[in-house]
């Protein structure tokens, strides 16, 4: 405990678009303690999945990155050249993908899946990885691996197919492991599952976690720290416990009373950059602004042990 | 899993588009003006004379009549005998068709060899001077004939840069060697249309394999990005090329007539066209016939192949 | 009854020459106007049984019917013709739309195929959609690769929204998505049911999603139906003890069960079962009507 083992420091990235460019991260800057965890919550289409390839180096090839440093045990992962990442990749950071049915390869059945990461990446001989394969997916709750072993992705429920992506990101015992919604196609036991699984995983590894979900349960009982995202920035940074009982920011307030209350007709939010330049980013959503919030956007305010970025706060 | 009802079905198809093959090889030649007759003795031999060696030829006959003459004999294996030689057209065959078979298999080839890597190359560059220059090249294929474009070659290869045999060709059996170089030119102006359609296959369908999530998650396995490339790219961007390679075999069968004659190679092309010009009614039909077997197989061919590539459709 | 299912059944083969019974004698009917939720663990079968409903893959055995038609012995045309009245959002967004087609061509594309709208009227109706599900015109010019993963699902309910259908199968529609922005799509669901009386079949995992927005509840084990029953009923009194297991752990109340293996004779939910009988290990208990409600149960049947 104590070091940081990874923090991303006001990193911004955009995407060349059409009608025009989108800032996907503007200025998001989050730390993670080794062998803690950290939640990412916040809306769809806030840049949770941007940050994640970010740090992994995989932003597709009209993201851009335009400042900001990703620190990994001290080490700016953006200054490292290809053949360096690689082996960062899988070894030292790993991740989960949100979406487990395209994320294996149709033509590639579960084992061979396995088996090239180990033979490849970790030199094993085929007996080794063969046993290695079974143990990890065992590891991954899945109870029977024979019968998942020669099954294609596509004969995979999505359940399943997210616990061989599991055993996947963990057959390198990284460092740390990033999970991008990992359990929003699980039910409701496999999710209590993956997410004990989780923490048990990190625990006895010693792994570091960075886990983004929509669903604050999930990512609550799991993590010690939450950032809140929306349209691109962080708007709240809390410990996992204050976040429930006293949300700060108003945006934080609606997805907690909308986590309570599955109906709750509250505020609609529209997609896409607001349309005012240099205020809030929440000011048309948002229930109570100032007049300050249409001229300047919110700097981070420190709130206790955590941060919150909104003028009323302030006030 | 390729059920046996499903091969049932296929054959059956097959069997069906044979018969109708056989319909228009038969009246497509006898649609031609001339007869064999008048071929074999001249323009100007008397007509009892033509009148004799019609009967002899048998083509004196109702046509209704000959069909069924020849499809019987189809039956028992017997495709005729060529009016001109008299030799059995089997035999004709057995001599013309291995040649033309190699000048297709090697264009093939070539067109694999060429279009797997140079689409891939495209797709991955893509937006480089580079890739647009390679692709604009891979098109001249689809846009010029390709027995215009194999007497270009002709002229530039063995003409003015004396790499090739213009003609002159070599037997396998003499030499394979020089028969796989005297080969080369026809080879590859037959390939010209299948490189660029296979190309633009490749090239679409890696460029879309390439922005996969399943591609993205191999990379951050840390995954060489040959083995990302062959196993998670090509391995799901090839299940359309190579199912559209085995179709354009077909296509393939009906350029080696041009290219053959063109380059003068002793295979099915210029023996067919030679007996068409002749009215040798019996050759034309079997080598035409032959041709469409072919072309039906190639088909079947691909489509057993997609099957058998595509674990989605193979595991229902 | 708008749909109905007799006997459906889909095996799936295996390479290795094994059989997943993934739905396995299904009888369910949905009423016109209601909406009924279906729930049950991952790999139960719902998402099959929801493209056979639609006649999106073929069944092993049984049939469907579509407002008296019998949907499985359909087809060209008249098939078509009925397609156009259901719609399905799929449960895995990226896969179902189309790479290479904007969000213009994806969302307008039912409209287009089916000639619903006049065409100087589909960029406004797109518009409109897109906004109904929160997202603004600058999306129209994307590919789906350019999306978050609940952009993906959002546009995969305009879609499906597109056609006005009658029939609407959603299948885990929400599982991508924040609270607000779920809440803000349940309300549109909702109101569709409401005010346009579109007849719904909810797929979740989620019970407490389920609760909130059917009216009756199908739960599915291993294939099968074990309970069908009114949502608050379900709720205060269940009566199946694998639904009784759902509640609890969707309460958080009980560790999950662990795996077990598949049964050859009996009731397929015995291994996992509290209550257990001698019969059960015999007989496979049928869905049967037990106070007004169905239940698929030996310990509550006797
Ligand atoms: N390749 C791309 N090109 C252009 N825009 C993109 C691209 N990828 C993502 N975006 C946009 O960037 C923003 C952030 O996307 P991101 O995937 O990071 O969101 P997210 O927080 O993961 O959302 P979700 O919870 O819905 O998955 C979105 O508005 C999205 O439309
Ligand atoms: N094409 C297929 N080939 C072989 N098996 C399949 C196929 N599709 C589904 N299955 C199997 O059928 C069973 C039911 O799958 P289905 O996708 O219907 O479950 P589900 O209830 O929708 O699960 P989830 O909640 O994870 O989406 C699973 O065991 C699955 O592995
Ligand atoms: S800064 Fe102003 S507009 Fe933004 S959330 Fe706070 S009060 Fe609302
Ligand atoms: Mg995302
Ligand atoms: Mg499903």
């Amino acid at each position: 405990m104590g070091s940081r083992i990874l923090s991303v420091e006001s990193l911004s990235v955009k995407y060349r678009a059409n009608p025009r460019e989108i800032h996907a991260l503007r200025d998001v800057s989050i730390g993670l303690e080794r062998g803690s965890s950290l939640g990412v919550v916040g809306g769809s289409g806030s840049g949770k999945t941007t940050l994640c390839l970010s740090v992994m180096r995989l932003l597709p090839k009209n993201a851009v990155v335009e400042s900001g440093r990703i620190l990994l045990d001290g080490v700016d992962l953006l200054s490292l050249s290809e053949e360096e990442m690689r082996s960062v990749r899988g070894k030292r950071v790993s991740m989960i993908f949100q979406n487990p049915h395209t994320s294996l390869n149709p033509t590639a059945t579960v084992e061979q899946h396995l088996l090239e990461v180990y033979e490849l990446k970790l030199g094993m001989g085929a007996g080794e990885a063969r046993q290695s394969a079974r143990e990890v997916l065992r590891e991954a709750g899945i109870d029977h691996p024979q019968d998942v072993l020669s099954k294609y992705p596509h004969q995979l429920s999505g359940g399943l197919a997210q616990r061989v992506l599991i055993a996947l990101a963990i057959a390198q015992s990284p460092e740390v492991l990033i999970a991008d919604e990992p359990t929003s196609a699980l039910d409701a036991v496999a999710t209590s599952r993956i997410t004990s699984l989780l923490k048990k995983l990190c625990d006895r590894r010693g792994m570091s976690l960075v886990m983004v979900s929509h669903d604050l349960r999930t990512v609550l009982g799991l993590v010690d720290e939450v950032v809140v995202m929306l349209f691109g920035q962080v708007v709240e940074r809390a410990p996992a416990d204050r976040l429930l009982k006293r949300p700060l920011h108003p945006y934080t307030k609606l997805l907690v009373s909308a986590y309570r209350d599955v109906f709750w007709r509250g505020v609609v939010i529209r997609n896409g950059l607001p349309s005012n330049r240099g205020g809030c980013v929440f000011l048309e959503s948002c229930p109570h602004p100032l007049d300050v919030c249409r001229e300047a956007s919110p700097p981070l305010f420190e709130a206790g042990c955590g941060a919150v970025r909104c003028f009323a706060y302030a006030r | 899993m390729v059920s046996a009802r499903y091969l049932a079905k296929r054959l059956g198809s097959i069997a069906l588009t044979v018969f109708f093959i056989t319909l228009i090889a038969f009246f497509v030649v006898r649609v031609l003006p001339g007869d064999p007759a008048v071929a074999l003795l001249g323009e100007d031999a008397s007509p009892q004379e033509l009148a004799a060696w019609r009967k002899k030829l048998g083509v004196d006959k109702p046509l209704m009549q000959q069909y069924v003459d020849w499809l019987r004999s189809l039956v028992r294996g017997d495709l005729g005998k060529s009016v001109f030689t008299g030799k059995p057209v089997i035999e004709l065959l057995a001599t013309r068709l291995p040649l033309t078979a190699l000048l297709t298999i090697y264009a093939m080839a070539l067109a694999i060899a060429i279009s797997i890597p140079l689409g891939t190359l495209i797709a991955i560059r893509r937006g480089t001077w580079l890739a647009v220059a390679l692709s604009s090249i891979s098109l001249i294929g689809v846009s010029i004939p390709n027995f215009w474009l194999g007497i270009v070659l002709i002229m530039v290869f063995s003409v003015l840069l004396r790499l090739f045999p213009a003609y002159g060709f070599v037997s396998p059996l003499e030499n394979p060697l020089r028969c796989l170089a005297s080969l080369f030119l026809p080879a590859l102006a037959l390939a010209s249309y299948a490189i660029g359609v296979l190309t633009r296959q490749v090239y679409s369908s890696v460029l879309e394999a390439l922005s996969q999530d399943f591609v993205v998650a191999a990379r951050s396995r840390g995954l060489p990005e040959r083995v990302v490339l062959v196993r998670y790219v090509l391995r799901n961007a090839l299940i359309p090329a190579v199912t559209m390679a085995a179709i354009l075999v077909g296509y393939f069968l009906g350029g080696s007539i041009l290219i053959e004659t063109v380059f003068a190679i002793p295979g099915m092309g210029t023996m067919l066209l030679k007996s068409a010009l002749s009215r040798d009614y019996y050759v034309v039909q079997g080598f035409v016939l032959v041709y469409a077997l072919l072309f039906a197989l190639s088909n079947f061919a691909s489509d057993l192949l997609y099957t058998w590539l595509n674990p989605k459709v193979r595991y229902g | 009854m708008l749909v109905e299912a007799r006997g459906l059944t889909k095996w799936y083969r295996l390479g290795g020459g094994g059989v997943v019974r993934a739905v396995d004698g299904v009888d369910l009917g949905i009423a016109r106007g209601e909406c009924l939720g279906l729930v049950g663990e991952s790999g139960c079968g719902k998402t099959t049984l929801a493209l056979l409903l639609l006649k999106l893959v073929k069944p092993t055995k049984g049939s469907v019917f579509f407002d008296g038609v019998e949907l499985t012995k359909l087809s060209g045309r008249r098939l078509r013709r009925l397609r156009k009245r259901m719609q399905i959002v799929f449960q895995d967004p990226y896969s179902s739309l189309n790479p290479w087609m904007s969000v213009e061509q994806l969302i307008s594309e039912p409209m287009r195929v089916h000639k619903l709208v006049h065409k100087e009227e589909i960029r406004d109706r797109v518009v409109e959609l897109l906004e109904s599900v929160g997202l603004s015109d600058e999306y129209l010019s994307k590919y789906p690769h350019q999306l978050s993963g609940g952009e993906r699902q959002r546009v995969a309910i305009a879609r499906a929204l597109s056609t006005n259908p009658e029939f609407l199968v959603a299948d885990e529609p929400v599982s991508n998505l924040d609270s607000v922005m779920r809440a803000q799509l349940l309300s549109l669901i909702d109101d569709l049911r409401r005010e346009r009386g579109v007849t719904l079949l909810f797929i979740t995992h989620d019970l407490i999603l389920a609760r909130a927005l059917c009216s009756r509840i199908a739960v599915m084990y291993r294939g099968k139906l074990v309970e069908v029953c009114e949502t608050e009923e379900l709720f205060e009194k269940p009566l199946h003890p694998y639904t009784n297991e759902l509640i609890n752990s969707a309460k958080g109340v009980c560790e999950p069960a662990a795996e077990s293996e598949v049964v050859e004779r009996g009731c397929r939910y015995r291994p996992r079962c509290p209550h257990a009988l001698r019969i059960c290990e015999e007989i496979e208990p049928t869905l049967s009507e037990v106070d007004g409600r169905m239940v698929a149960c030996h310990a509550v049947l006797t």
